[in-house]
């Protein structure tokens, strides 16, 4: 009788394990993770495991920022935000894109299958500020004004 | 036709009917669901709404087979040799196990088809995106020059769940992509001088020497004066830090406390003229 609880108490305990390793399994650490675009799948590093990320609201991080841009990343939509620090904004914006497809790991292709919004905020350059400019190598990318 | 399969028919017309007929009416009258789902808040669009009841049921299931086992366990060890009592201990247990397997391998599957499925938030459907439909929209009144912010804490699909509410939530979201670009984290240029450390913070750019921070979400409120002062503006740049300015920082940069700040500085969304990036919006001032 002994015996049967004891295997019982096993059992509950068994399974309860191979819930959280199921778990475990499901939200663990994945070096690369595969974005579902509209146009495909993109595998990319992921940026929640980047050296100096930042956690930020809705899951989000931060992976990159210096004097020049800022990239974010939010999981939940899988988009990114690339903002624009410096005055220099057309070299800003090169060198923010060539960080930004080099630290994910992706070709320019791919790069153009993500979501990603680059702007620059108003008090960097007034007339410039407010819009979408995407990425310059991709077909929706769009000029700074002159 | 006999009764069976009368009753089969209707059973068949029942279900198709439960299925598609939400489904019609989220889609044709733009209906917004109007009852919280527990643990998942209110879902915006039909194809949320199913994969946040989804989600729900995965959780109580999750819940009621420890429940259950715990239970069966329980029963067995004090059946004291009971065969009938072993034998409903031993049913209580293997149909919760059952129920988990079931529960998990059905997670399995809608996750091998497209993880986020089953992803909490709100996620790209990819291969079902056409269900959903999206708020999308214009920045309303706008030059052209003042788009909505795409992703993130300021995108107009988070800000409609504010106190901007779906009317307000897209001039909203513009005036954060001229202000910060949607990110929380932002320092502005708007620098004190001598020490030259930024004042204004956070998605909507908050002037941390001019005003007080509201909203629940903030541990930091008082912030006019104590965080720098004298107060900043376009022709007086000089001040000194004030006692509170590390702890108005880390509020100003916490993306709901700015949000709800933002929202009373604007009347919830109603004048838009204290801020700078509201010269290329033109909203009302």
């Amino acid at each position: 009788m002994q015996t049967k609880a004891t295997k019982i108490i096993f059992a509950v305990v068994g399974v309860l394990i191979l819930i959280s390793l199921f778990y475990l399994f499901l939200q663990g650490n994945k070096k690369q993770i595969t974005l579902k675009t509209s146009d495909g799948n993109v595998s990319i590093n992921n940026p929640a495991e980047l050296p100096d990320k930042k956690s930020l609201s809705l899951s989000g991080v931060n992976f990159k920022e210096n004097s020049d841009y800022a990239i974010d990343y939010y999981p939940e939509d899988h988009g990114f935000i690339i903002a624009i620090l410096n005055p220099n904004i057309q070299v800003a914006r090169a060198l923010a894109e060539k960080d930004f497809v080099q630290t994910l790991g992706i070709s320019q292709a791919d790069a153009c299958k993500l979501k990603v919004s680059l702007s620059v905020p108003f008090n960097i350059n007034e007339t410039a500020s407010g819009i979408n400019y995407g990425l310059s190598f991709c077909p929706n990318g769009k000029a700074f004004p002159k | 036709m006999n009764f069976r399969t009368k009753q089969k028919a209707l059973s068949l017309l029942t279900l198709t009917c439960s299925v598609f007929l939400p489904r019609i009416a989220f889609a044709v009258l733009k209906y917004t669901p109007m009852e919280e789902i527990p643990g998942f808040g209110r879902p915006g669009s039909d194809v949320e709404y199913v994969i946040a009841l989804y989600k729900f049921g995965l959780w109580t299931i999750g819940i009621a087979a420890v429940l259950m086992i715990s239970i069966g366990a329980f029963m067995y060890i004090t059946s004291a040799g009971n065969t009938s009592q072993m034998g409903k201990a031993k049913e209580f247990i293997f149909d919760a196990i059952a129920g988990v397997i079931l529960a998990m391998t059905s997670y399995l599957l809608l996750y091998t088809i497209n993880p986020a499925l089953v992803q909490t938030g709100g996620g790209d459907y990819g291969s079902i995106s056409g269900i959903g439909g999206g708020s999308g929209g214009s920045s309303g009144g706008g030059t052209g020059k003042c788009e909505p912010v795409t992703t993130g804490p300021c995108s107009i699909e988070n800000l409609e769940k504010t106190c901007f509410g779906k009317e307000h939530a897209a001039q909203a979201s513009a005036i954060c992509m001229g202000e910060s670009s949607g990110r929380e984290s932002r320092e502005s240029g708007d620098k004190c001088q001598p020490e030259g450390f930024p004042v204004s913070l956070g998605l909507f750019q908050i002037n941390l020497s001019a005003h007080n921070l509201t909203g629940a979400s903030c541990t930091q409120k008082t912030c006019a004066s104590t965080a720098a002062s004298p107060m900043y503006d376009k022709d007086h740049h000089n001040c000194t830090k004030g006692a509170n300015y590390t702890t108005c920082v880390t509020s100003a940069t916490t993306a709901t406390c700015n949000i709800e700040t933002a929202c009373q500085l604007s009347s919830n969304g109603l004048h838009w003229g204290a801020w700078g990036a509201n010269k290329n919006c033109g909203f009302p001032k």
